[in-house]
């Protein structure tokens, strides 16, 4: 079995393969999105990506890894596309860090909520049709995987999260690199006669096998694993995680502890679980509410506006400033908070997973069989009921059953986030390790107890703003 | 009380135009647009719901269907209920009306969550014609 996936995955078209069936699935949605009915649950725009993709990436990232961006349907007319249009370009260089991607991410989070996307199949088909168009519109005119490395707000938030993953793209005997004289993994297998002719590509994310470490920036593309003339590149286990608390020089992206940009993401990433989540529940309107009175105002844009600034600027600051200042002084040092902070924030990485986790399985699972009858009235408004009528009383897995489920993505996230922090407290500080540790685990704990406060109110399936 | 006239989606405008325009497109390439199939332009439906306002779990809706151009109350319909939620991945809820005097027809509705609701009032009527409306219930708590 090992060895027949190993094949297939040193297939040149083993992504293809994967990307097909996504990609027809995503035409299927955009134009049931744009053409179908315009009532979200009765739509496969709305449906299949706000409850069942976003379930299934998770899910796929807790268990395997960045299998999404693997079989990303976005990349199929961008690979289309260059062999009309060879890139000329190179990605400017003051764009090359995540703060753009980190804007667009949070650009999306403020108009799912501002603009309802789950609940506009139109919006959503149009969301779908515009990440095809900006992969193929950024790709068409720079060189390599800028897209994936510098915009994709999907593929920051699956670097993040694949950072817990079990696999790992990586080198499997590192004495066979030390001789390796080709180095195809990052530049591409060269013609023999025409050296400047790539035949197969190597790594467009600039990850240098021998010196990769971890999943950042790891779009499980296997470039690497089928220009690898050696055959030593494989999709391997390692422990989820563990890529949080080293912190050596790492191939295509640096070192973590001097990364802002990718702390913040990191931060951006966690704090927008608890705020993704918080907007789910009834409280929300009370705080709206709440805030539209100070402000003075009924529009709900500025209103959220403040309520992301707090949460992901006022909040993080706050919490993170005070538990950098601890550390500190438990540590007897008198370095910058800053970098105290950018040092420590991977460490919440896991306890930010489990809470997209334990939201979005709630939607995957509760809801987990409603694309059936969607599908089936999808197909019989053609004219012909080809997959029969529409079951409509299938539904998913109770509540009562998915909420122990969360508990546990929950808890799981907490004891991660423990963990690396504990690490990250040992590496830097070893002699009073425990001091350093103890704000963190504070921390951890305040956002965990904030998660389980979130997941224990009454769900409410949002959308109304100021009771209007 | 809540009364609601007969209801008008509301759109946002580039939404609409562009909306309008594919499914022009749309109706181009089947080969020519269908006159509409329904009387929803000839009836007038006026609903209240109670609890007002509408809380999880069973809610009565009271419909009153009136002919627009007679006036009248519209007799001997079959008018079934349908709730779904805004947000996609709840199974919907079913419920037929029962006519409790002439043109208004009573149903209950299971409201299994917190949130927005759109119900899709569905109606035969006893001349033949059908007749289809949706009706947003936000808030409900």
């Amino acid at each position: 079995m090992a060895r027949l996936l190993r094949r297939f995955l040193r297939w040149r078209h083993s992504r293809k393969v994967m990307q097909l069936p996504l990609f027809a699935v995503a035409v299927v949605m955009v134009v049931h999105g744009l053409f179908g009915p315009q009532l979200a649950p009765k739509n496969l725009a709305t449906l299949l990506t706000w409850v069942h993709y976003r379930g299934a990436l998770v899910l796929v990232l807790l268990v395997a890894g960045n299998l999404f961006c693997m079989a990303c349907p976005f990349m199929l007319p961008r690979e289309l596309a260059r062999r009309l249009f060879k890139p000329a370009s190179n990605w400017p260089l003051r764009l090359r860090n995540k703060w753009l991607s980190i804007s667009l991410f949070v650009l999306i989070l403020f108009s799912y909520e501002l603009f309802d996307l789950w609940g506009s199949p139109w919006w959503t088909a149009c969301l779908i049709l515009a990440y095809f168009t900006g992969a193929l519109v950024v790709d068409a005119r720079f060189k390599n995987a800028s897209f994936c490395k510098y915009v994709c707000p999907i593929g920051q938030f699956n670097f993040v999260a694949s950072t817990v993953s079990p696999l790992e793209v990586k080198v499997e005997n590192l004495d066979v690199c030390t001789t390796c004289t080709t180095y195809d993994c990052i530049r591409g297998t060269r013609h023999p006669e025409e050296p400047a002719l790539v035949i197969k590509r190597g790594c467009e994310l600039a990850l240098f096998q021998p010196k990769k470490v971890g999943n950042m920036d790891c779009t499980f593309c296997l470039d690497c694993v089928q220009a690898c003339p050696h055959d030593n590149v494989v999709l391997g286990t390692r422990l989820p995680a563990s890529e949080l608390w080293a912190d050596p020089r790492r191939s295509g992206i640096g070192v973590f502890s001097k990364r802002k940009d990718l702390a913040a993401l990191a931060l951006v990433f966690t704090f927008g679980a608890l705020l993704n989540a918080f907007g789910m529940v009834s409280p929300v309107y009370a705080v709206q509410a709440w805030l539209a009175g100070v402000m003075g105002t009924t529009h709900e844009a500025p209103v959220l506006a403040m309520l992301f600034v707090a949460a992901l600027v006022v909040e993080p600051v706050l919490l993170l400033g005070l538990a950098a200042w601890l550390t500190r002084r438990g540590a007897g040092t008198r370095e910058p908070l800053l970098p105290l902070v950018t040092r420590f924030a991977y460490s919440l990485v896991p306890l930010g997973f489990g809470v997209w986790l334990a939201h979005y399985t709630f939607h995957l699972l509760t809801g987990l069989w409603t694309f059936v009858p969607v599908a089936q009235a999808a197909v019989a408004s053609l004219g012909r009921p080809l997959l029969g009528a529409p079951r409509w009383g299938l539904g998913g897995l109770p509540e009562r059953f998915v909420f122990p489920l969360e508990l546990g993505f929950l808890g799981l996230g907490f004891l991660g986030s423990l963990l690396v922090a504990h690490r990250i407290a040992e590496r830097e500080y070893p002699a009073r390790a425990a001091r350093a540790f103890a704000p963190w685990a504070g921390l951890c704990l305040l956002l965990t107890a904030a998660a389980l406060w979130l997941l224990s109110q009454p769900m409410e399936m949002r959308g109304t703003f100021l009771g209007s | 009380m809540h009364v609601r006239l007969p209801s008008a989606r509301r759109r946002h405008g580039l939404r609409s135009a562009g909306g309008f325009l594919l499914g022009l497109a749309a109706c181009l390439i089947a080969g020519g647009c269908q006159p509409p199939a329904d009387a929803a332009a000839q009836i007038a439906l006026e609903w209240t719901v109670t609890p007002d306002p509408p809380a999880a779990g069973t809610a009565r809706f009271s419909l009153t269907l009136t002919d627009t151009a007679t006036r009248q109350p519209v007799r001997g319909a079959e008018v079934r209920l349908e709730g779904n939620m805004s947000h996609p991945g709840m199974k919907p809820v079913f419920s037929t009306a029962r006519e409790v005097a002439p043109g208004r027809y009573e149903a209950p509705v299971e409201l299994t969550m917190a949130g927005d609701w759109v119900i899709l009032v569905d109606a035969a009527l006893a001349d033949g014609r059908s007749f289809e409306r949706q009706v947003s219930l936000p808030g409900v708590r």
